[in-house]
């Protein structure tokens, strides 16, 4: 493994991904339990939406809450969904694709017909609609995003487990009687791993993004904090109008920040996982 | 192959899709818990005979077998059913809202293609040097920038504080115009700011894929032919280079409609802007179901249209496929 | 070569003319007028929305009018009443038409009660329970005849947007099933306007009746602009887009907008009131916990109205006290008792009625095991408010309460609560109009087995007492037993009023005059006073688009356009330019 990393270390876009993230990753873990101010319930009259001062270096939101509280704590939900999400959209895409990928004839033609269809399926509208079908909650958020971004990963996982299958060790195995769950396991999944985790850091950056929108949309938990949840509140609530930017500008670079981060990393470890993309 | 065999593989296909778009549409609509009877009527002091009366009207007593039959005919003779909110027929209603959707669409997608392969390009092209970070970083924040979000950017500073444009619409309502460039001034007025944002969002995606694209070709063997033979990086990379990673490249345009199709429904609704995407939202919110349906079936229908499109290209394009 | 063309279509577009001077209009003008949410219908017998009737009241005409004190007085007719209340005679305006040129007359007013006796439909229904008979002497007389005993409030039922009358050469061809599917889409009617177009989703517009039997109104034409977000029609007032926002400016806007001098935020009374609702049908399925008023009343004491109306509403809400606003005059009781905010007090009260909590869960239970959790449903459509769920889930967590919070949409919010009773507690939204009696009665029994009642809550002697009132003819002695109803509620707070919402409205005052500010703002479907007296602040040359058949005036915009289309026609030209050759390479 010393190889890889040794690589990553070269990678300048990797490395600040990988800073971006970390950084986020703390800003999570501190902000869910410690934020200057509270973040829940309604602040004071004389509070409201205050520009940025020393006592409030993002100023106020529109019930007087501070903004940077606000964004610290709201950061660990926005990236939790967003992980969770990403899992099960990887989950099920590696799933679909390994067996589509590694079983011919009926089984793989109807499973790549099936990839085919949803990778060509509009994502954002079937998240918004099962999102207002299924109601307001961050199951049901996770569920949405989850279940819809998955052909991407399918599609990866396919076309590299076409390749491994006409790999000598593993017709080998093949011949030598190996039963197919075997040969999944042990030599397929191996094989397409590094892949699907470059593709995953990918994912859970999109499922971010979807997050972001879809509670902006209102069609999240508006009960709960996240970046998206404040963009809502500051659109419904008047922000824009009453020029409020510090209310505006902070959650939206926290998320473009944060799917930048996992861009990076994810682009950085497709190129050093990806031996076709290695700088010559 | 022969182009018409290479249109068949792909015809079939799209047809499989548009059946299986139509079975969700149909399933997440009819076959969704929660009473379709009182979700569609929606005065409380109806009579029950009424509500039964206007049930049977909308077909929603039948089993749901026959009811998926009767979807697949209405759709099918363009009848998608009428709007609860604006009570006309769904399909006047969708089809209006879609040209204006793709009058908005078009203009972004070709801009942030044409801009979006440059600056791809560029970023692959000169691995290491400045110009290479910096094409890069820009894709990359162009990329992760939330699109409803650079919408509200752009009102706050352009609408509001600058005034320069109109925040909403497509026509300033209630004028009448003495000949067609005056038309086209307002519309054109109020596609700016929409049509900005699109673009940039959308740029970054294209600059992102072509860069891959680029890189990818950029390490193959003949490049360093190429090079090796003497010929200048700039005719390489404008003759090779682009040639070949347009293939992929419009495969994978195709491929990613559905982030053109997320952008438009981000940027119509944070802008009013009366296509098509804002019509999902709005029907979301207020619970207009044969809309929402219609809608959706709509834009899916579009994107499988423009995936065949860019099959065509491709076929077009691949010196591989005879006439 | 090819690049020579596009960079003509460039020169071109640069060149076009593009300033057109405005065109004037001597009359009245256009008032815009923005909404969000459009009218449902234009059917009075169906639609259940404010808009609609706003609509209705300028299309159709009333018997009467409410004045700005809310008194009815007379309008399309006068009245007089016998001594024993029950024959009213109404002498109708002489030159009244109906907007299809056929004149109006008692035929048709007689129709419009017996339409509504005999169909049963909507409102309406409600209106004329207490007619016996109506009778037409002559063409401009109706004699119409009360039921005994006689309810109180018949005056009022003259003037509402709700009743208007209908023609009878319209709506005689109905059948009863035909009547609900009516559009009444050009409708026809006697008011001051006359229905022009209606587009939807985008504006409805209405011309002025030049026919009109009271004079014509100053302005030419009305148009309601339907907007999709605040943001978007509060910036079309700030340019000057339409002229007035009648309603439901957002407190925070209000702030931002008062600001400009050109515009003038006023807030007035209005019948609307938010309540915290909770599910009180004995046959319902909810927290039985409810069901006990002691509980309920320490809900009251658990919650800080006036601050909630404070620092979410800006202050532009009465916080309330009676369920019953201020805006309803005389009826409103101002001396009921308010329960202050007091934690101790709501924690007291738990105590006593059995819930504690020995082991600090922070959720009190009671002997059965009955917990204080609650699922609290508030409209997603109120961002505001969904704030204010949230400070009211931490009160109420400091005194053992657990409440979960959800945003809910309306239509789910409404099946779950008649004939199920399917919830906890919810928040709502209640305008019942200037019917006092109405009001009152949406709390009886009766009201619960017919879809009106919020909270399903049963109650025999405030039954009583609404029997009661509504046979008072006596103004003082049904205003006692009124006020005795408002104490009796606060004393049992099946639904615990938070604020009386206040018609908060935007309105340039560059352009138009003639505002008359009243209960439920400045155009409202009572205000007809607003809508007759509004006229052009500067008549004769506009140099704006004011007038009718407005003309793409001169727009700053202009040279930013120009620049960005020929920007970007040339890039498209470019980028053609040089693909061509370099597939010719």
């Amino acid at each position: 493994m010393a190889g890889p990393w040794r690589v990553f270390r070269d990678n300048t876009l990797g490395k600040v991904g990988l800073v971006i993230l970390v950084g986020f990753a703390i800003m999570a873990l501190v902000g869910n339990f410690a934020t200057p101010y509270r973040t829940t319930g309604v602040g004071s009259l004389e509070e409201i939406l205050q520009p940025p001062s020393l006592s409030h270096p993002f100023g106020t939101d529109d019930v007087g809450l501070d903004v940077l509280s606000q964004v610290l704590k709201g950061a660990g939900l926005s990236l939790l969904i967003g992980l969770f999400a990403g899992a099960i959209s990887v989950t099920i895409g590696a799933l679909v694709g390994l067996l589509s990928g590694y079983y011919g004839g009926m089984r793989g033609t109807i499973l790549v017909r099936f990839t085919d269809v949803f990778l060509i399926i509009p994502g954002l509208p079937l998240i918004i609609i099962m999102a207002a079908l299924l109601g307001a909650n961050i199951w049901n958020v996770i569920f949405v995003i989850g279940i819809v971004g998955w052909a991407g990963t399918a599609r990866i996982a396919r076309s590299q487990t076409l390749v491994i299958r006409e790999l000598p060790y593993v017709l080998r195995a093949r011949s030598l009687g190996a039963s197919d769950r075997h040969i999944i396991v042990r030599h397929v999944l191996p094989g397409v791993l590094p892949l699907l985790f470059a593709n995953a850091v990918l994912v859970i950056g999109t499922a971010i993004l979807s997050e972001a929108t879809i509670s902006f949309l209102g069609l999240g938990d508006p009960t709960q904090l996240s970046w998206g949840t404040m963009l809502n509140f500051a659109f419904s609530r008047g922000a824009l109008f009453a020029g409020a930017y510090w209310y505006v500008i902070p959650p939206g670079v926290c998320i473009a920040l944060v799917v930048m981060g996992f861009t990076c990393v994810g682009y950085a470890l497709d190129e050093i996982l990806n031996p076709r993309l290695r700088k010559r | 192959m022969v182009l018409r065999e290479y249109l068949q593989r792909r015809v079939v296909p799209a047809l499989v899709t548009l059946f299986v778009v139509m079975t969700l549409n149909f399933l997440l609509f009819h076959a969704m818990p929660g009473n379709p009877f009182t979700l569609l009527i929606r005065d409380p002091r109806m009579p029950p005979e009424m509500r039964a009366k206007l049930a049977h009207a909308y077909g929603l007593d039948a089993p749901l077998p026959l009811q998926f039959l009767l979807y697949f005919q209405n759709a099918f003779t363009g009848n998608l059913g009428i709007s609860l909110v604006y009570k006309i027929p769904v399909t006047a209603l969708v089809s209006e809202r879609l040209i204006n959707t793709l009058i908005l669409v078009t203009p972004a997608t070709i801009l942030s293609i044409l801009i979006g392969t440059a600056i791809g390009l560029l970023s692959g092209w000169k691995r290491g040097g400045k110009r290479e970070v910096s094409a890069l970083l820009f894709s990359l924040v162009a990329y992760s920038l939330p699109v409803f979000w650079l919408g509200m950017i752009f009102i706050m500073f352009f609408a509001v504080t600058m005034r320069s444009f109109p925040t909403s619409g497509i026509l300033t309502y209630g004028l009448t115009y003495p000949n067609f460039l005056s038309y086209l001034s307002d519309l054109a007025a109020h596609l700016v700011l929409p049509t900005s944002v699109l673009t940039l969002v959308l740029l970054g995606q294209y600059a992102l894929i072509m860069r891959s694209s680029a890189v990818d070709v950029l390490s193959q063997d003949y490049v360093l032919t190429a090079k090796a033979k003497g010929f200048s990086e700039s005719r390489i990379v404008r003759t090779t280079v682009l040639r070949n990673a347009l293939l992929p490249l419009i495969t994978l345009i195709g491929l990613n409609l559905g982030l053109i199709v997320a952008g438009a429904i981000q940027t119509e609704t944070v802008f009013s802007y009366p296509g098509v995407g804002r019509l999902v939202y709005e029907s979301v919110v207020t619970r207009d179901y044969p809309v929402l349906e219609g809608a959706f079936l709509a834009i899916s229908v579009s994107v499988i249209v423009a995936n065949l499109i860019t099959d065509l290209l491709y076929a077009y394009f691949d010196p591989r496929v005879r006439y | 070569m090819k690049i020579l063309y596009p960079l003509i279509l460039c020169l071109l577009v640069l060149l076009a003319p593009i300033n057109v001077q405005g065109q004037a209009s001597a009359n009245g003008g256009t008032l815009k007028v923005g909404i969000i949410t459009e009218p449902d219908t234009l059917n009075p017998y169906v639609t259940v929305t404010i808009q609609s009737f706003a609509v209705l009241s300028l299309v159709y005409d009333t018997l009467g009018k409410y004045d700005t004190d809310m008194k009815v007085v007379p309008w399309l007719a006068s009245w007089d009443i016998s001594a024993d209340g029950v024959t009213w005679t109404f002498h109708l305006a002489n030159n009244a038409m109906w907007s299809d040129g056929t004149p109006l007359t008692s035929a048709d007013v007689k129709f419009t009660y017996d339409f509504a006796i005999q169909n049963k439909i909507g409102t309406a229904a409600y209106y004329v329970s207490s007619v016996e008979s109506v009778e037409t002497p002559d063409n401009s007389t109706v004699v119409l005849t009360r039921k005994t005993p006689l309810t109180a409030g018949f005056e009022q039922t003259l003037a509402y947007p709700a009743f208007p009358l209908i023609p009878k050469h319209i709506w005689e061809k109905l059948s009863t099933d035909q009547i609900l599917k009516f559009e009444n889409v050009p409708v026809v009617g006697s008011g001051p306007f006359v229905f022009n177009e209606w587009k939807r989703g985008e504006y409805l517009s209405l011309k002025a009746n030049a026919n009109y039997w009271k004079g014509r109104p100053h302005l030419d034409e009305v148009v309601f602009r339907i907007f999709k977000s605040f943001d978007t029609m509060l910036a079309a007032l700030k340019t000057g887009e339409i002229d007035a926002i009648p309603t439901d400016v957002p407190a925070l806007t209000a702030g931002t907008l008062a600001g400009d001098p050109n515009i003038k935020v006023i807030s007035s009374p209005d019948y609307y009131t938010r309540i915290f609702t909770p599910n009180d049908n004995i046959n319902g399925t909810g927290n039985r916990a409810l069901l006990d008023a002691r509980v309920r009343r320490a809900f009251q004491y658990a919650m800080d109205r006036d601050f909630l109306a404070q620092t979410i509403h800006l202050g532009l809400v009465d916080p309330a006290v009676s369920f019953i606003p201020p805006a309803y005059g005389i009826w409103h009781n101002p001396n009921v008792k308010p329960y202050p905010f007091n934690l101790t007090i709501a924690a007291q009260l738990l105590e006593q009625a059995g819930y504690t909590d020995p082991k600090n869960t922070g959720v009190r239970s009671n002997k059965e095991g009955l917990r204080l959790e609650f699922n609290y449903w508030v409209n997603n459509r109120w961002p505001e408010e969904m704030r204010a769920a949230s400070q009211v889930q931490e009160w109420f967590s400091q005194v053992g309460i657990k409440l979960n919070v959800q945003a809910m949409d309306a239509d789910t919010i409404t099946a779950y609560n008649y004939p199920v009773w399917k919830y906890d507690i919810y928040f709502w939204g209640w305008r019942v109009g200037p019917d006092i009696s109405k009001r009152l009665w949406v709390l009886t029994t009766e009201a619960v087995t017919s879809e009106w009642s919020a909270s399903g809550w049963s109650n025999s002697t405030y039954d009583d007492l609404w029997n009661q009132q509504l046979n008072t003819l006596d103004q003082t002695k049904r205003q006692a037993i009124i006020w005795q109803m408002q104490d009796f509620i606060q004393q049992e707070s099946p639904e615990i009023p938070f604020y009386h919402m206040k018609t908060v409205a935007a309105y340039r005052i560059d352009k138009f005059a003639g505002y008359v500010s009243m209960t439920e703002g400045i155009l409202s479907e009572v205000n007809i006073w607003s809508w007759m007296g509004l006229h052009l602040v500067t008549p004769a040359v506009v140099t704006e688009t004011t007038a009718t058949s407005a003309v793409a005036a001169p727009s700053d915009n202009t040279p930013w356009i120009v620049a960005a289309v020929a920007i970007i026609v040339a890039i498209a030209a470019l980028g053609y330019a040089t693909v061509r050759r370099r597939k010719a390479e």
